[in-house]
């Protein structure tokens, strides 16, 4: 038994120690890693040829070129070589961190309490195939087979975790959606456009209400309202805490989905999908300033069955606002690289794709701040692949978050 | 009507049709091209001449002959035309067959008939394309998408029908119809009916191939006693040559009195020959190796199943397609060795797939591919499906095939199969002229399909 117990605990202490130096591989010394390669693409700035990027405690410390940045001496240095340097993509249309379900209760039409958080498993295939694909923060948000189903998590694609770390905000955005999929059919209110809209109205009003007096209270204008546990979460909605996520898609749907979020409540949305003939509304949302986070169709066929690109036609109409998802797992969520490029065959320029999979979605759900390009005090998320990382011919060969190694292409996929 | 208002018109056709008439001899050259030819290296920057509907030279150091119409193809990959080697299209639903097994659940009124279709025959002689309504727009549609060989497959189990292959640009039935008569089909179902079909139906065929090596006897009185024939059926027998109608079909043979079976009866003057199937025929054949087959699976599990019907000995010429990723009856790579062991080409799916219950990526393809088997790709037969065709290979290259490969399984792979890389699924001279013109990569986001050229004219833009 002693035998046994102390075999354990060797066990668990090698599994602890192992642990501890993957983590800390990149810290020695002066705790600076400094990652070379032949061309880094900050998104916000031009590409740095030959540049070099250093990173200290999982933050990005300075980048440049090799020949004007000068390395502290005793800094880990990991040569890329021919390869190229890019943020991690983001996904913000995502369902697959539970493992595959549990994204839908389906009892209630709206169900503004419920969230993804409690569902998550690190250790879910899905999540090492999300990072094998340069995707390094995505937004898990609950089906669309409700008009409210809860609130996702904005994470890290950290395989295994733990899930401390992959957290980067426990309520990234409710999500809402109108139009086909939560058309339920149940019997009861919310059978069709006309019950969902009603069931949205009455649950915004409440939420609405209850975050104001919760406002009033806390600037001593009224006592205090009881407590709503129903209500909690979407008031940080109305306190502006939190953008909402809303699946919609036909050009009738997106100009009823933006008139109601953007005009009668006024809170940050995000408009999800816009597929179909959304594109015929771009004119109007462009002129809203609707953020549009299009995906997974990305094409629409035309009389001949030729495809149409969904993104250019937002593009050509004005639309910048503009974000590709996976909504994985309908496309596979190692694809998103996949999506922009058949974007950018369907028309959608160069420099728009990589934005709508990088520093868009990011400041869509106010992440900007960490994720979504390589600029001085945001996460060390990148990835090094062979050549531009929009190429389908080549995947990532390396995947880090937080200045970590989390994926490795010899590793198999 | 007066014939002066008739006139001018009838100019303007003729003159309409003289300039085409003289390019039928003109050569096209596409100049500073880059060249995929799938059969040898690429050329990144080289000549490609067409002229009469063929190739006539490519490479790098090629010069354009004296007054060939040039296209400064600067910026442009050129590759060979896709070959679709299973395909429904243009198949109306009640030319398929349904499924031997009748779907699980509850049985709804009306109560699917078992037609004498839905169950496994041999009806190996039925010619496809003799169900096949022409004027459809799909053909043209594929075209548009970069098919240039299409192929019709029979619907069905077992033994459905002789698949056809078409020259998709053509209006008429005989404009399609490129071979009618391209490749038997065989089709795998896991049911006790489908194997003992298989099994019966390759025993009797290899009988009469074994008949067929005898040397020649004098006919035994007893032999002829038994048919009691009536005297057309020595007519009814099915030419093998390639043009010839065969029998088989119920609904198609009546009307023909047939000119061209006229040269065939030589009376036998004191017994009728015993009646062959032509079904049973034409297996013998393919046993043979005069004809080739298409061997269509769903899973691993069927490939077990079909060596378990038909044994290990049975050798003819054909070509394995998967025609889907099925990981709950076993992905192909499943039975990897046994793949290897049939030492054929293999067609399937265009994508990668999960493990059963799992969500590990699996890559067949490039499972297959490194152990040696050569590997094409089903294109999908519709026009969508066809135009996200290069996306999909993408994907498969992002994975780890060689582009080279993914690039040679939609075009001279396939056409190896069908018994056309003679003429069509590569850039060499003397083959046709069908060609895809990309601007950029195929496989890059950039590199749009710009043209297709089908036989030496460029296939015009539809609106």
């Amino acid at each position: 038994m002693a035998l046994c117990s102390s075999t354990l605990l060797a066990l668990l202490l090698g599994l602890a120690f192992q642990g501890e130096g993957d983590r800390s591989a990149d810290v020695e010394g002066t705790g600076i890693t400094a990652h070379f390669a032949a061309r880094i693409l900050p998104v916000d700035g031009p590409p740095i040829d030959d540049g070099v990027l250093l990173v200290r405690d999982g933050k990005i410390l300075d980048l440049g070129t090799r020949g004007d940045l000068s390395v502290p001496n005793g800094a880990r240095r990991i040569e890329h070589g021919e390869a190229w340097l890019s943020p991690g993509f983001v996904d913000i249309h995502h369902h697959v961190s539970s493992g595959g379900g549990d994204i839908n209760d389906m009892v209630l039409p709206i169900n503004a309490e419920l969230r993804t958080l409690d569902t998550i498993d690190p250790h879910a295939e899905l999540i090492r195939r999300t990072v094998s694909g340069g995707v390094t923060t995505t937004l898990f948000i609950p089906g669309s087979g409700t008009n409210i189903s809860g609130f996702g998590a904005v994470l890290k694609m950290i395989p295994g975790g733990p899930l401390a770390d992959m957290i980067v905000r426990e309520l990234g955005a409710m999500k809402v959606a109108q139009g086909f999929n939560p058309e339920r059919r149940s019997g009861d209110l919310g059978n069709s456009r006309l019950g969902s809209r009603e069931l949205l109205t009455v649950a915004l009003e409440r939420g609405r209400s209850y975050a104001r007096a919760w406002r009033d209270h806390e600037e001593g204008l009224a006592p205090a309202p009881p407590f709503d546990a129903e209500l909690e979460q979407l008031r940080k909605v109305f306190d502006g805490d939190v953008p909402v996520i809303i699946h919609t898609a036909g050009a009738r749907d997106c100009v009823a989905t933006a008139r109601m979020f953007q005009h009668d409540f006024r809170v940050r949305m995000v408009l999800s999908h816009g597929s179909f003939d959304g594109w015929l509304a771009a004119d109007a949302l462009v002129e809203w300033g609707t953020p549009v986070n299009l995906g997974p169709r990305m094409y629409q066929l035309d009389r001949r069955g030729r495809l149409q690109g969904m993104c250019a036609a937002f593009w050509d109409a004005g639309c910048r606002d503009l974000s590709i998802n996976t909504d994985a797992p309908v496309i596979a969520p190692e694809e998103l690289q996949l999506q922009a490029a058949m974007a950018i065959r369907l028309g959608l320029p160069y420099e728009a794709a990589l934005l709508a999979i990088t520093l868009t979605p990011a400041h869509q759900i106010g992440i900007d701040d960490r994720v979504g390009s390589l600029a001085i005090g945001k996460d060390a998320d990148f990835q090094i692949t062979a050549g531009d990382p929009l190429d389908p011919r080549h995947g990532p060969r390396l995947v880090y978050i937080e200045g970590t190694e989390v994926y490795r292409q010899e590793d198999g996929r | 009507m007066n014939t002066p208002r008739l006139l001018p018109p009838l100019l303007l056709a003729l003159a309409a049709t003289a300039p085409l008439r003289a390019q039928a001899h003109r050569a096209t050259a596409f100049t500073n091209a880059r060249l995929i030819t799938v059969s040898g290296d690429v050329i990144d920057r080289g000549t490609l001449v067409i002229r009469n509907g063929e190739i006539e030279a490519v490479g790098a150091d090629v010069a354009p002959p004296a007054g060939a119409r040039i296209i400064d193809a600067t910026g442009k990959t050129i590759l060979p035309g896709l070959v679709c080697a299973t395909s429904k299209a243009g198949l109306n639903p009640s030319s398929r067959t349904t499924s031997p097994v009748p779907p699980r659940g509850r049985r709804r009124f009306p109560f699917p008939m078992r037609t004498q279709a839905a169950r496994p025959q041999n009806r190996a002689a039925t010619r496809v394309v003799d169900a096949l309504y022409a004027r459809q727009k799909v053909f043209g549609e594929l075209l548009d998408a970069g098919i240039t060989t299409l192929v019709i497959t029979p619907q069905g189990s077992a033994f459905p029908g002789l698949g056809a292959i078409l020259a998709p640009n053509g209006k008429t039935l005989r404009e399609l119809t490129a071979d009618g008569e391209a490749f038997v089909q065989i089709t795998m179902a896991r049911n006790a009916q489908t194997k003992k079909l298989l099994k019966d139906n390759f025993a009797k065929a290899k009988k009469i191939v074994e008949e067929r090596h005898k040397p020649k006897e004098p006919v035994k009185p007893k032999e002829a006693a038994a048919p009691k024939a009536k005297p057309e059926q020595a007519e009814a027998k099915p030419g093998p040559n390639k043009g010839a109608k065969t029998e088989g079909k119920p609904g198609a043979k009546p009307q023909e009195p047939s000119g061209k079976k006229a040269p065939a009866p030589k009376k036998p003057a004191q017994k009728p020959a015993p009646k062959k199937d032509p079904n049973l025929e034409l297996l013998a054949d393919l046993l043979e190796g005069k004809r080739r087959a298409l061997l269509t699976i769903g899973s691993a599990a069927d490939l077990l199943h079909w060596k378990d019907a038909v044994g290990d000995d049975l050798k003819f010429p054909f070509t394995l397609v998967v025609d889907r990723h099925d990981p709950f009856s076993g992905t192909i790579d499943m039975v990897l060795d046994e793949v290897v062991a049939l030492g054929r080409p293999v067609l399937l799916p265009p994508s990668l797939t999960v493990k059963a219950r799992t969500q590990h990526l699996i890559h067949p393809a490039k499972l297959l591919h490194e152990a040696g088997v050569e590997v094409g790709f089903l294109t999908g037969d519709s026009p969508a499906a066809v135009r996200l065709l290069f996306f999909r290979l993408m994907e498969m290259v992002r994975a780890g095939l060689p582009a080279d490969v993914a690039l040679k399984g939609v075009t001279l792979v396939p056409a190896k199969a069908l018994g056309v890389d003679a003429t069509v699924g590569s850039l060499e001279v003397g083959k046709k002229a069908d060609l895809l013109v990309f601007d950029g990569d195929p496989l890059s986001p950039e590199g749009e399909l710009d043209a297709v050229w089908f036989r030496g004219q460029r296939v015009p833009q539809q609106p």
